[in-house]
């Protein structure tokens, strides 16, 4: 707060004071009294101490009061909750100011928690709803297994399918929920790995796509069941758009100096360089999801969704018409202090 | 036996079951469950965790207090907790729901094999011929041959459907139930290598190319 911008703001009471001391001055001046010129500007003088005073007095006050407020809202992380750390000042504007800040911040938390609830809700809904749906498609599973025919082939490939997008609609869910439902443990690669490709062995045998799977015996700090998750996603998006022939997809372990890096490469279609930073937003289905006409553009955001959530980073490298790579990097060091 | 409270489940379950060999028994009555499968000793459980009156995880610890009969639990709750609470209770196993039929089949087999180790010899015999997949080799009058993993998995399979035709995706799919991602090509090769190691033990014409289909073992 400049001393300039205060006094801005006090213009009509420096106007109005010295309108009266000149007036006042004037006529001392005119009625001539006995100490003569000297008494009046005396008298004049002493009526601008006496204005200026409180002024300064002010200044220094509210300079100090607002200097506070702005370093502290700016050194502040979640801006809404300014009113939590400001002392409640001592003069009148302030107090009042003060009190509707407290209010609104209260109702704008009221507001969020609300909306934190409803989302919650939402979760524990949808994983209620999933367990629920999981059964009947057990036992169509079985059903289908049970009568093995060309049509309940196919109609449990098509169960397969839903379970997937279910699966997926289960860990959005998951990975916008702000409680913390996985565990981080020391895990080897192997499990999830070997069980994702398993999991889409029927689409990769039918695609005729060889996958390789080395180096695996290396342990790392995640949830098994989340980088299941992440890895059957990489999976099905290598099997979506892998070329005709030859294919493959290769999962292997590498690693860094500091970390330890999980890469599935493929050699399928690739994708554009312009859209390589975009692959992993929200809705985001790029030329090849257009074309090919399957994507959904959700399977690599919450991918991501859920590697940030676990404190490991996901990334992408590829050429259009060589092949995709995407790595997972598991931070070592940082992960094991903590733990 | 087979704790479910899903009758659909149950019943295809069993159906499941009993034609890969085993015998099932299907409680339809779960108030007194636990007694009743702690008198009836099943081989192994198959143990659903959402089941009315207690809960899965109540008469898995109720079990375990008495018993260590073979326990595999089945629940549709899949995170890594759900998991961990089951094996805290004693669960040898646990299987998430909706299961690939072939991996319960593993891992029923796997339970029962630990369990039951020392009663149930681990070979597969047919008169002179003997596959013995623990030592990944295979014996014809008395003479032993070695097979790699994945040629003694291949005869395995093709030995346990004799008789019947078993596809090359069938059979890959039985090489990467046990890890061992195979191509196309990796498969042609192995086969060849198969059919020239039984050819030397004197075993020529076992399996047969059916063109278009798959293999069979005869």
């Amino acid at each position: 707060m400049k001393i300039t911008d205060f006094l801005g703001g006090k213009v009509t009471y420096i106007i109005s004071h010295l309108t009266v001391m000149a007036v006042t001055v004037a006529m001392l001046v005119a009625l001539n009294p006995a100490g003569g010129k000297i008494f009046s500007i005396y008298i004049g003088i002493l009526y601008i101490i006496a204005a200026i005073v409180p002024l300064f007095a002010e200044y220094r006050r509210k300079r100090e009061y607002y200097n506070l407020l702005v370093s502290g809202f700016e050194r502040l992380d979640r801006k809404n909750l300014i009113a939590e750390i400001i002392p409640e000042p001592d003069f009148f504007e302030g107090k009042l100011l003060y009190g509707i800040l407290k209010a609104s911040n209260k109702a704008c938390l009221e507001e969020i928690n609300k909306y934190k609830e409803l989302q919650e809700e939402y979760r524990e809904y949808i994983e209620m709803w999933v367990h629920e749906i999981k059964t009947p498609i057990s036992s169509s599973k079985l059903i289908a297994q049970n009568r093995r025919d060309e049509a309940t082939d196919s109609i449990s490939e098509e169960l397969d399918s839903i379970e997937s997008y279910i699966e997926q609609a289960l860990f959005y869910a998951r990975s916008n929920s702000v409680e913390k439902d996985y565990i981080i443990k020391e895990i080897s690669l192997e499990k999830p790995v070997y069980a994702a490709i398993k999991r889409n062995s029927k689409q990769l045998i039918g695609a005729g796509i060889s996958v390789s799977a080395e180096n695996l015996n290396v342990s790392v700090y995640s949830d098994s069941k989340w980088l299941e998750f992440i890895l059957d996603q990489l999976i099905i998006n290598s099997v979506k758009y892998a070329r005709e022939k030859d294919a493959f997809i290769r999962i292997e372990a590498k690693e860094l100096s500091n970390s330890r890096m999980l890469i599935v490469s493929d050699n399928g279609i690739g994708i554009p360089e312009n859209e390589l930073p975009r692959i992993f937003d929200k809705g985001f289905t790029g030329t090849n999801g257009r074309l090919r006409g399957k994507s959904t553009g959700m399977g690599l955001y919450i991918c991501r969704k859920l590697c940030e959530k676990m404190g490991i980073s996901i990334s992408a490298e590829s050429e259009l018409g060589s092949g995709t790579a995407v790595s997972i990097v598991f931070p070592r060091s940082s992960m094991t202090d903590i733990l | 036996m087979i704790v479910e409270d899903n009758k659909k489940i149950r019943d295809e379950l069993c159906v499941f079951l009993s034609r890969n060999g085993y015998e099932c028994e299907a409680p339809e009555d779960f108030k007194d469950i636990i007694s009743h499968i702690l008198s009836s000793t099943p081989h192994l459980v198959l143990l659903d965790i959402n089941l009315p009156v207690f809960d899965g995880y109540h008469i898995c610890r109720e079990i375990r207090k008495k018993s260590d009969m073979p326990l595999i639990v089945v629940t549709s709750r899949d995170t890594e907790f759900d998991e961990l609470v089951a094996m805290n209770l004693g669960a040898d196993d646990f299987v998430t729901k909706p299961y690939n039929t072939q991996i319960l089949l593993a891992r029923i087999e796997t339970v029962l094999r630990r369990a039951y180790r020392e009663s149930k010899q681990e070979r597969l015999v047919c008169g002179d011929f003997i596959i013995n997949p623990s030592k990944s080799a295979f014996e014809y009058l008395g003479r032993s041959t070695e097979l790699t993993r994945n040629e003694i998995k291949i005869l395995t399979c093709l030995f346990e459907k004799k008789g019947s035709i078993v596809s090359r995706d069938e059979l890959m799919r039985y090489l990467w139930d046990s890890e061992l991602f195979v191509d196309d090509n990796t498969l042609t090769v192995n086969m060849t290598r198969l059919r020239r190691k039984l050819e030397e033990a004197g075993l020529s014409g076992v399996i047969e190319t059916r063109r278009g289909q798959g293999y069979i073992m005869l």
